[in-house]
């Protein structure tokens, strides 16, 4: 698997999408494979060592793919559905209102990355807007830009 | 809810204070609320985890949000790695504050009986 798939792959992880840990994963593929669910004999269940912990370069490599790769993306705490804070549930509603596709990095799932991302944005609290590739802001900035216009134009020349 | 500079200091805790005492160090502000809104969050009372603060300064004369934003990040950086969990900021300029009526708005102790004429 080249760098950037194994990078891709990792981000996922990362956002939370994939929080099945690999011990979990090969339990029930045993599982299934005991039950004749799978063609493969329960020998050649690839167990392998577990997945290593990202290193802060691995982390913060992804969250440049991330941000290079979503015109809007959000890091916030919790889900665009169930934010865990206030300020971060403000600007999902933002976005919301603007009717634009975005994606949503949920921090509270991974220590690493909550940590990298105020390394990388040089900005300490959460959460963090990128719009096509560049840092907006936090909460009081994205209020801002909606409520005088910016926030619209930096969305549709992004999405452009 | 309290405020600081502008208000006593007598309701307000130590953070508060902490945060009033950096960013007057470091900005030299016209105008300067400290405002403790841990109190709209789910925190024990007495909390001093959220804050807002407004800052009128010179020093912002030029700079984007980001920079501004960034800059008193910079000035509240112990406070930020000691607890404060939250910091909702207006920072502006003296001729913002002007323009938005701010000077209008933040001066109700000017109306009558000022310390300065007794």
């Amino acid at each position: 698997m080249g760098i950037r798939s194994r990078l891709k792959r990792r981000l996922l992880t990362l956002a939370g999408r994939d929080q099945e840990r690999p011990a979990e994963r090969a339990d029930r593929r045993a599982t299934a494979s005991a039950s004749g669910a799978s063609a493969l004999p329960i020998t050649a269940v690839p167990t392998g060592p577990p997945a290593p912990v990202l290193g802060t370069e691995e982390v913060r490599a992804s969250i440049e793919e991330d941000v290079r790769n979503n015109p809007v993306l959000l890091y916030m705490k919790g889900s665009a559905l169930m934010p865990k804070c206030g300020f971060s549930a403000a600007v999902v509603e933002i976005l919301r209102q603007h009717d634009v596709s975005f994606e949503t990095r949920d921090v509270t799932t991974n220590a690493t990355l909550r940590q990298e991302i105020k390394e990388f944005s040089d900005w300490p609290t959460l959460p963090q807007l990128y719009i096509g590739g560049e840092f907006v802001g936090g909460c009081d900035i994205v209020r801002e830009m909606n409520e005088n216009g910016e926030l619209s134009a930096a969305l549709k020349q992004a999405l452009n | 809810m309290s405020t600081l500079s502008s208000v006593s200091e007598e309701s307000s805790g130590p953070v508060q204070r902490s945060i009033a005492a950096r960013l007057t160090e470091a900005f030299a502000p016209s105008e300067l609320q400290v405002i403790n809104e841990s109190y709209m969050h789910s925190v024990p009372p007495g909390s001093e985890s959220h804050f807002k603060v407004v800052l009128v300064s010179e020093a912002f004369e030029g700079q984007g949000r980001v920079a501004r934003q960034r800059s008193v990040n910079r000035a509240l950086a112990a406070e930020l790695a000691a607890g404060l969990h939250a910091l909702s900021m207006e920072t502006l300029t003296p001729e913002e504050w002007r323009a938005r009526g701010g000077a209008v708005s933040a001066s109700p102790r000017c109306l009558g009986g000022s310390k300065s004429d007794s």
